[in-house]
């Protein structure tokens, strides 16, 4: 790919991911066809600050688990009154790195 | 999709943690009343869907069922897990295989679908509601 719409696509998409993956992903998004560009830029990413809000809104209930796609811990919170309290209060530090990885991974099933 | 090691060792922190919430509060069952752990309980004053649960699980270990079914149904849907996932991960961990993991990861997919998850959350509002009703 072109190196502008690539930095484009980084500059515009760079909170999904973690900071220490973003020089990997341009090199990767410089090295793929053309063809796979439509299905990088169409890919829906979650947000990481709206994963946190509902962390620390619904985070007893696991409903921040449910949204990034871990349904199973989500329910492992719901039932146990988000880990004691305790599971819930320690997402509010990992929800964000958590849904960025969701994130890497989407990206990796399209490349 | 979560790593095989981090699910045996998320589920086997959270089997030693519940076993020992359960121990503890079997030893101080009678002098613990208003005494709760539980983040929505504390900080907004109604039961979460799950408050009760430990009560419900104690009742049900000393036999009353239907006391048990009162004070939360989830406490039955805990009881069992705990019964039977330190089992099941023993048993995989001695095989070297990954029956657990693969039984996860499809009841997972099962769970997301759209008519299953609907009516996983009608129920889990009834519960949620007979809760606050109840005064948990």
């Amino acid at each position: 790919m072109e190196s502008q719409r690539v930095d484009m696509f980084i500059m515009a998409n760079s909170k999904y991911f973690e900071s220490h993956q973003i020089p990997a992903i341009r090199q990767r998004l410089l090295n793929i066809d053309e063809s796979k560009w439509i299905m990088v830029q169409s890919l829906g990413y979650k947000d990481p600050t709206t994963s946190l809000i509902v962390s620390i809104l619904a985070g007893g209930l696991g409903i921040d688990r449910f949204i990034i796609g871990d349904t199973g811990l989500g329910i492992g919170k719901l039932l146990t009154c988000g880990g004691f309290g305790i599971w819930s209060i320690i997402d509010w530090f990992m929800i964000q790195s958590a849904t960025r990885e969701k994130n890497m991974i989407l990206l990796n099933t399209a490349l | 999709m979560i790593s095989k090691t981090r699910l045996y060792t998320l589920v086997s922190i959270c089997l030693l943690a519940g076993y020992t919430w359960v121990i503890f509060n079997l030893v101080n069952s009678n002098h613990n009343e208003g005494f709760s752990v539980c983040l929505i309980k504390n900080t907004l004053g109604i039961p979460c869907p799950s408050c009760g649960s430990t009560r419900a699980v104690i009742e049900f270990l000393k036999g009353n069922f239907t006391v048990s079914i009162y004070y939360n149904p989830l406490g039955i849907i805990i009881l069992t897990l705990m019964v039977v996932l330190p089992f099941w991960i023993i048993a995989d961990f001695i095989k070297k295989s990954s029956t657990f993991y693969v039984s996860y990861i499809s009841i997972e997919n099962f769970i997301r679908r759209k008519k299953v998850s609907v009516i996983l959350i009608l129920l889990l509002i009834i519960n949620w509601s007979w809760n606050i009703y109840k005064h948990l």
